[in-house]
């Protein structure tokens, strides 16, 4: 028989973590919700805050505005994970048969040195490198008699010279993970690769990326859902210009919200909307890459 | 809107003139707000930093209790706006911009600054105070903060560029793009002009209205509906997107105030237009290449005249922060101590330009310190100041922001002029419809 009182226990141990949870996560959604489901303006009380339904939905897949902010916000997931998860697994590999285990600890070192580096500030120092007529990048352009384009001011190109920036300090990080995976790899089914005759491309391709499936499935999960939300970059360099030619979802949602009109309303269906969609995306790719069921 | 509190409010203010502004010589026991805690959100600026240190001797003399918050130019409005719509009230006295003085009225954020006594308005000498900037920080004809800093655009030059070209300042739109086009040389990294292109509402539009306004250009109807995208409008783009796309440095669209400095300053650009506080810097050996090489003029005129941009920061008493008698008093007496005639001429020693009051401007002291044509040139310009240079309506910012997207890509080149203020204006109007202002009576008169 099982006294009453030992049921309770587990309750009473994960009431501190719940009541934590409760107030940071649950209320501020049910919160989101409400706002969500009225139109409020900060700035302007005296309109009130009617209740309209899901009508701020309509508004963000309805405008232009906001569909194109979605849509660059995925194209720019493409532009920055792609290249990093392919820089990431030929310089991890590069590393791994190059360098000394000894080697390799010192790089990894050097490795985490962007990824230290707040956004913010590395966002500022690009915008410096950027700069079209004082900026050291043209510089040497202009000193090799190659074209100084306009990296931040030309509408075509502004969105990939933020890529740009997002691959500089996050491609380390694939290469961390990617590295670690390596590391983990047993010697002998190379060993075995090279005595079929598997040339170090084929060893590469054939043995080590599929091995490292769930280490690529974690890094580009990680790094997808972080740059959905790349603010930090594009508001130090562009602001979302020029025009709206780098406007994202979420520096949409910071425009409509707080610095353009104060309507949190449509700000926050447009956040909503971003996590749905970071959220599908998640899970497609876990789903895709089998993640859980490995070999 | 009706403004409850402010009669209320105004009688305070009479009550903190009898007490006598300010001033030391309080006797000991007549300290009734000692002991009153106050707090002020400034925005970090050279006038700002003078007021800062001396708050000791205003403590001492009135025992209220000041805690300074400082936040940077572009973080003062979001945290202001957190403040005040949350109800939070953690601010008695708040510094704002000119251009966010409808909105926080309407809001009911703020109260004017009216009813002082005669023996008040005499000690503080608000008539001193320059028209043009108290016209700033009014909305519907009432004063609701007092000026900080005021700052007016001008154009500066480089007279040696000037000279060596054999050309004349100009003073009218056609001579200044001709100028431009003489001075530009691409291939040897020279350019006529630089001028804002960095979107938003206080950002490129501070620079385009110049020439919106010179074409004739106007924002609202009298029924608030947008006619910006009109045919003065287009046109007044068209001039700003031609100048800037071929006389201009590259990555123009981009340019914020601070880039036009940099690019003035590093000696490629042969003029600019912007904010006559850019002589401290531009003037300074140790962040400038052209020291002694300026000449200061007015903006030239188009065919509807010449309009300056200016601005001014101002204080007001957050009617949602001071919530007892007591704050009130010792927000609007804080207020009217640190804009007082004796602090900012004391801020002239400590290199403060941006004066607010003509005495100030017309001291021996502040004569010594500024370079005369430059003295000419912004005196002349606050004479051309219009308050209503941007639109006084509640709606000016989110306006203002999509107006000066439709800006910046004609300057990038992604649209026409035309298309892109046509766009803007749909958006406007989407907004104007969302926000009930759409066809209700306009709240001041488009010069």
């Amino acid at each position: 028989m099982i006294p009453q009182q030992k049921e309770h226990r587990p309750w009473l141990f994960l009431a501190p973590a719940l009541a934590v949870l409760i107030v940071v996560a649950i209320v501020p959604l049910v919160y989101a919700i409400y706002i969500v489901l009225h139109s409020i303006n900060l700035t302007m009380p005296y309109l009130g805050k009617p209740f309209v339904g899901l009508d701020n939905f309509r508004l963000v897949f309805t405008e232009s505005r906001s569909l194109d902010a979605l849509g660059r916000t995925l194209f720019f997931v493409m532009i920055t994970v792609l290249p990093e998860l392919v820089l990431g697994l030929f310089l991890s590999w590069a590393i791994q048969r190059g360098f000394s285990s000894r080697h390799r600890a010192w790089i990894t070192v050097m490795l985490v040195v962007p990824m230290a580096t707040p956004k913010v500030v590395g966002g500022l120092v690009w915008k410096v490198l950027y700069d079209p007529l004082v900026g050291p990048i043209n510089f040497a352009l202009q000193s090799l008699h190659l074209p100084t384009p306009a990296w931040l001011a030309d509408p075509n190109l502004a969105l990939f010279s933020v890529a740009l920036v997002d691959i500089w300090q996050w491609t380390p990080f694939m290469i961390i993970i990617l590295l670690a995976g390596l590391e983990t790899q047993p010697v002998e089914v190379f060993e075995a690769a090279q005595l079929d005759g598997a040339a170090e491309l084929r060893q590469f391709w054939s043995v080590a990326v599929p091995l490292l499936r769930p280490f690529i499935t974690v890094a580009v999960l990680f790094r997808t859902l972080d740059s959905m939300r790349t603010f930090d970059y594009l508001f130090t360099l562009t602001q979302g210009g020029p025009g709206r030619a780098t406007e994202t979802l979420d520096l949409y949602a910071y425009a409509v919200g707080i610095s353009e009109s104060g309507n949190i309303s449509v700000a926050t269906a447009a956040a909503f909307l971003l996590l749905i969609f970071s959220n599908v995306l998640g899970t497609l790719w876990t789903k895709t890459m089998k993640w859980g069921h490995e070999v | 809107m009706p403004l409850p509190g402010l009669r209320r409010f105004t009688h305070l203010l009479c009550a903190v003139s009898a007490l006598g502004l300010g001033s030391g010589a309080l006797a000991q026991n007549a300290k009734p707000l000692a002991g009153t805690q106050i707090n002020v959100v400034l925005r970090s600026l050279p006038e700002t930093d003078y007021i800062t240190p001396q708050i000791p001797k205003f403590e001492e003399s009135t025992g209220i209790k000041v805690q300074v918050i400082s936040f940077p130019e572009n973080q003062l409005r979001d945290k202001l706006v957190q403040d005040l719509s949350t109800g939070a009230g953690q601010y008695q006295v708040i510094a704002l911009d000119s251009m966010a003085v409808p909105e926080f009225v309407e809001a009911n954020w703020i109260v004017p600054f009216e009813g002082l006594d005669k023996e008040a308005e005499q000690k503080y000498d608000l008539q001193d105070i320059d028209n043009a900037a108290r016209g700033l920080l009014s909305y519907k004809d009432k004063l609701y903060a007092l000026p900080i800093y005021a700052e007016i655009s001008h154009m500066m030059y480089r007279k040696d560029l000037f000279e060596q070209a054999g050309v004349k300042p100009p003073t009218t739109f056609d001579e200044f793009a001709a100028v431009a086009k003489q001075l530009t040389d691409k291939a040897a990294g020279k350019y006529g002009v630089a001028l804002r292109g960095l979107r938003g509402f206080g950002m490129n539009m501070s620079s385009f209205v110049s020439f919106f306004r010179g074409f004739g250009g106007q924002f609202l109807d009298e029924t608030n509906h947008p006619i910006f995208n009109n045919d003065a409008g287009v046109k007044a783009l068209q001039f700003y997107s031609d100048l800037l796309r071929n006389y201009a440095p590259p990555g123009e669209a981009n340019f914020s105030w601070d880039d036009v400095q940099n690019a003035f300053t590093s000696g490629k650009v042969a003029m600019i237009i912007d904010a006559d506080n850019f002589y401290t810097r531009i003037e300074d050996p140790k962040k400038s290449t052209i020291v002694g090489k300026i000449g200061y003029a007015n903006v030239p005129a188009g065919p509807h005249g010449a309009f300056c941009n200016s601005y001014a920061l101002g204080f007001a008493v957050s009617t949602v922060g001071a919530k007892s008698d007591k704050q009130k008093q010792a927000a609007a007496e804080f207020i009217l101590w640190a804009t007082s005639y004796d602090m900012q001429l004391g801020s002239v020693d400590a290199g403060v330009v941006s004066q607010t009051r003509d005495k100030v401007l017309n001291s021996d002291k502040y004569k010594e310190k500024a370079n005369p044509q430059w003295l000419k040139s912004v005196e002349e310009s606050w004479k051309l100041a219009n308050p209503n240079y941007f639109p006084k309506t509640v709606a000016w910012r989110t306006m203002g922001d999509i107006v000066s997207v439709a800006v910046q890509e004609a300057i990038a080149g992604t649209k026409s002029p035309k298309a892109a203020l046509d766009q803007a204006a749909t958006e406007v109007t989407e907004y104007l419809k969302q926000t009930r202002i759409l066809g209700t009576p306009r709240s001041y008169s488009e010069p």
